[in-house]
């Protein structure tokens, strides 16, 4: 059995982070959820893909970015957020993330985004 | 002369002093009697032969006071006037006035009883005496006035041929003022110079004119008529002038004593009756004044009838009945008994405007009739003054004849002096309008509370879009998953199934967040329920943390446990709490070391106190003594009802709210009263 590709989300909203794990998993991936930056950066996974929430308590989506480019990962990162303050979405995009979605959006959003990450 | 010579003589002499109407006694240098005339036998009661070689001054006892002088006088002078008091052989008291004279060796002494002269005499002291202690001493303005010109003037018209002096005056006035006008004042009293003069006695001697008003002239003819007709005394009511003009009621009297006006001299007297006259005028008055208040005060006035039922009561209170009120729980017939057996006498015309009667008539009769819409207040009203209340208030509704119902302010008096409780007067004051007024007044709290409930969820529209956002982005997800999963060839139940759980977890979470929303949101009457006021806390928390967690703010919750409950409407204190933390967070902005602290606790008064604590910039201290005023803010666009309505919902519930000095930041304090154990939720 090939492994499936590993797909790490990152949101503190529980509900959100069970659902987008649900969908990837539907997608066909393989999925691993965390409650913040900090717990995925102490598990060392080593994923095709993050799909992580901006906000959060403690490091944000775009500290987690920054942090995966010190380590020269080359984990495309895909950022989701619920706000629309336009200095978030600039912040965002300047972040160096394939794709930015607003919550809430459709699947099949998501997986143009994870094709875009070349994980699809 | 006559004692000289010998018994023959003597004899000749004796027969002679006889025929003297004057007592002649003669002694000798040793005070024994040696001659005795008839007179002195008639005046001390003696014969002659009793008397003669007695010691003179012991057989007639006279009086030791006067002894020495009368010796001395006659050793000096060999003479002595003056009177003496003596007793007679009857024991009988008499004043003698004496002439003593030295005389052959002995001495004679001639004396006449002057005993009645005395009396008079004392007589006339004492009465005189008591005429000048009468004349200062009584209640009473006495004058004394000489009217021997006013005396000419009247002879003169007499001896002119008038006949009819009364007449005579009625047609000349002036001439009775010239009557006046010549009356001299000779002496007041001391009370005259008080009522009539201005404390000085000699300024009132002079003419009787200013005294005597122009209205009172006929007095003063009808009291020289009774004078001329030699009537003993005159007297009348009149109205006097004292010196400096004002006018009084005063009883006159006029005394013409025979020998007075025979001087010339006329006594008046005059009693100052204002007061009595004020006091006669006030009870023939007040009646009427009373009447004229019951029907033309501006206030319904009802005046009852309760003397059958204050026989009810009395039989009642013998019976040991002590609780009207429960007598009438008790008693279930009782109050529709009660309230027929008082009944209304008589109604005023605010009365009658009031229930919008056709007539008077109409409000008359029982007062159940009148009261159907009173709910218990004549019930507690009769409980009141059962129990001895002299007044009961309260606020209550009354049917018009026209069908309307109105508020009245009902107070009913019980006074004392209408008898024991037989008649009762109720005052019914319209506050319809006072009522509307309060109520719209509320209306409009209501409404602004409220609007600044609006005002503060629409500067949270952020935090609210986001935290409803989540659960339904979650349900969305979660509903594309569970396709995906069913497009498959074998879909994964299990997977699907936990997908399924997820979505009715997370609409029931959107459901709850819209719930608390919608409770800030709509308007409902405030509640009066029992409350914890950490719990209050946490649920504002619970509303909060996405607003905290948006805005990176660290909340910090410092609850005391087991706090006593409050009492109030929940909404209200969440809106309170909410607006604190909103302004919190607001004020912190994007400074570091955003830190919002939440404290309860039981301060030293007994209240319950929260504190919402800021590390923001401080309160501006040119803005503390306004920062509870209606439309005072320094947000921009922010309309500063916030704090206002906050200040208005603490001190509604009994509490105060304050901004509290603090070393970094700002801290808002409000306290809320400790609910009373005994009072169960309405």
């Amino acid at each position: 059995m090939t492994r499936l590709p590993l797909i790490c989300i990152i949101d503190d909203d529980e509900s959100m982070r069970l659902a987008l794990a649900g969908l990837v998993r539907s997608f066909g991936f393989a999925a691993q959820a965390f409650g913040c930056a900090e717990d995925f950066m102490r598990a060392d996974a080593a994923p095709a893909c993050i799909i992580t929430d901006i906000q959060m308590p403690g490091l944000s989506g775009i500290g987690l970015k920054q942090w995966l480019d010190r380590r020269s990962s080359a984990a495309p990162v895909i950022m989701i957020t619920a706000r629309s303050e336009p200095h978030v979405l600039a912040q965002a995009r300047a972040s160096g993330a394939v794709c930015l979605l607003k919550k809430p959006f459709d699947a099949d959003a998501l997986l143009a985004c994870l094709k875009k990450a070349k994980v699809a | 002369m006559f004692f000289a010579g010998g018994a023959g003589s003597i004899g000749a002499v004796s027969d002679l002093l006889d025929l003297v109407q004057e007592s002649v006694v003669r002694h000798d240098a040793d005070g024994r009697v040696t001659g005795w005339n008839a007179a002195s036998q008639t005046l001390y009661g003696h014969s002659r032969s009793d008397a003669v070689g007695q010691p003179l001054h012991e057989l007639l006892k006279t009086r030791r006071e006067s002894l020495a002088g009368i010796e001395a006088a006659l050793r000096a002078h060999g003479a002595w006037e003056g009177d003496v008091v003596r007793r007679t052989a009857a024991d009988v008291a008499v004043t003698v006035r004496l002439k003593c004279f030295r005389h052959e060796g002995g001495f004679v002494e001639t004396g006449i009883d002057v005993s009645a002269q005395r009396r008079a005499e004392d007589a006339m002291t004492r009465a005189e005496h008591r005429y000048s202690n009468v004349f200062q001493a009584m209640a009473v303005s006495f004058w004394e006035l000489d009217f021997t010109p006013v005396g000419a003037m009247v002879q003169r018209l007499v001896r002119a041929g008038v006949a009819d002096l009364g007449a005579y005056f009625d047609a000349h006035p002036d001439f009775v003022r010239r009557m006046i006008r010549a009356t001299r004042v000779i002496d007041v009293n001391d009370l005259s110079i008080g009522l009539l003069g201005r404390g000085d006695k000699q300024e009132m001697l002079a003419s009787l004119e200013p005294y005597w008003p122009e209205e009172s002239q006929h007095v003063y003819a009808q009291s020289v008529v009774a004078a001329v007709q030699g009537r003993p005394h005159f007297a009348t009511e009149t109205r006097l002038t004292s010196i400096d003009g004002r006018v009084f009621d005063v009883w006159f009297t006029a005394c013409f004593p025979p020998q007075m006006p025979a001087r010339g001299k006329l006594l008046i007297g005059i009693i100052d009756i204002s007061a009595d006259k004020k006091a006669k005028t006030a009870l023939e008055t007040s009646e009427q004044r009373y009447r004229m208040l019951f029907h033309f005060l501006p206030v319904a006035m009802v005046q009852l009838d309760r003397s059958e039922l204050a026989g009810v009561f009395e039989t009642l209170r013998a019976e040991g009945v002590r609780d009207l009120k429960a007598y009438f729980d008790s008693h279930p017939g009782f109050y529709d008994y009660a309230a027929n057996a008082i009944r209304v006498v008589e109604v005023n015309r605010r009365a009658v405007e009031l229930f919008a009667a056709p007539d008077e008539a109409d409000l008359t009769g029982p007062v159940a009739r009148l009261w159907s819409e009173a709910g218990d207040v004549i019930r507690r009203s009769m409980a009141a003054r059962f129990a001895g209340a002299s007044r009961f208030e309260a606020e209550m509704k009354i049917r018009t004849f026209d069908g309307h119902i109105r508020d009245v302010l009902y107070v009913a008096y019980f006074p004392e002096a209408f008898g024991r409780s037989a008649l009762g007067l109720s005052c019914l004051v319209d506050v319809s309008d006072r009522v509307a007024a309060q109520a719209a007044l509320s209306q409009v709290q209501a409404e602004f509370t409220h609007a600044a409930r609006v005002s503060m969820l629409g500067e949270l529209t952020a935090s609210i879009a986001h935290e409803v956002n989540q659960p339904l982005g979650a349900i969305l997800t979660n509903g594309e998953a569970a396709l995906r999963w069913l497009q498959r060839p074998e879909p994964d139940l299990e997977e699907l199934r936990a997908l399924s759980t997820r979505t009715v977890a997370d609409a029931r979470r959107a459901a709850d967040i819209i719930r608390r929303i919608r409770g800030l949101a709509t308007r409902g009457a405030p509640e009066d329920a029992t409350l914890a006021l950490n719990g209050v806390v946490e649920e504002v928390m619970l509303f909060l943390q996405p607003e905290l967690r948006r805005r990176g703010v660290e909340a910090v919750l410092d609850l005391a446990p087991g706090l006593p409950d409050t009492r109030g409407d929940r909404v209200q204190f969440q809106q309170v709490l909410a607006n604190l933390a909103v302004n919190a967070m607001q004020a912190m902005g994007e400074r570091d070391g955003r830190r919002l602290t939440i404290r309860t606790a039981l301060d030293a008064d007994g209240m319950l106190a929260a504190e919402v604590e800021d590390t923001g910039p401080g309160i501006d201290p040119g803005h503390r003594d306004r920062l509870f005023d209606s439309f005072f803010t320094t947000k921009d666009g922010g309309m500063g009802i916030g704090l206002a309505i906050c200040r208005s919902i603490v001190e509604a519930h009994g509490g105060r709210i304050d901004a509290v000095d603090v070393p970094h930041g700002a801290c808002f304090r409000f306290t809320l009263p400790v609910a009373r154990a005994d009072r169960g939720p309405r």
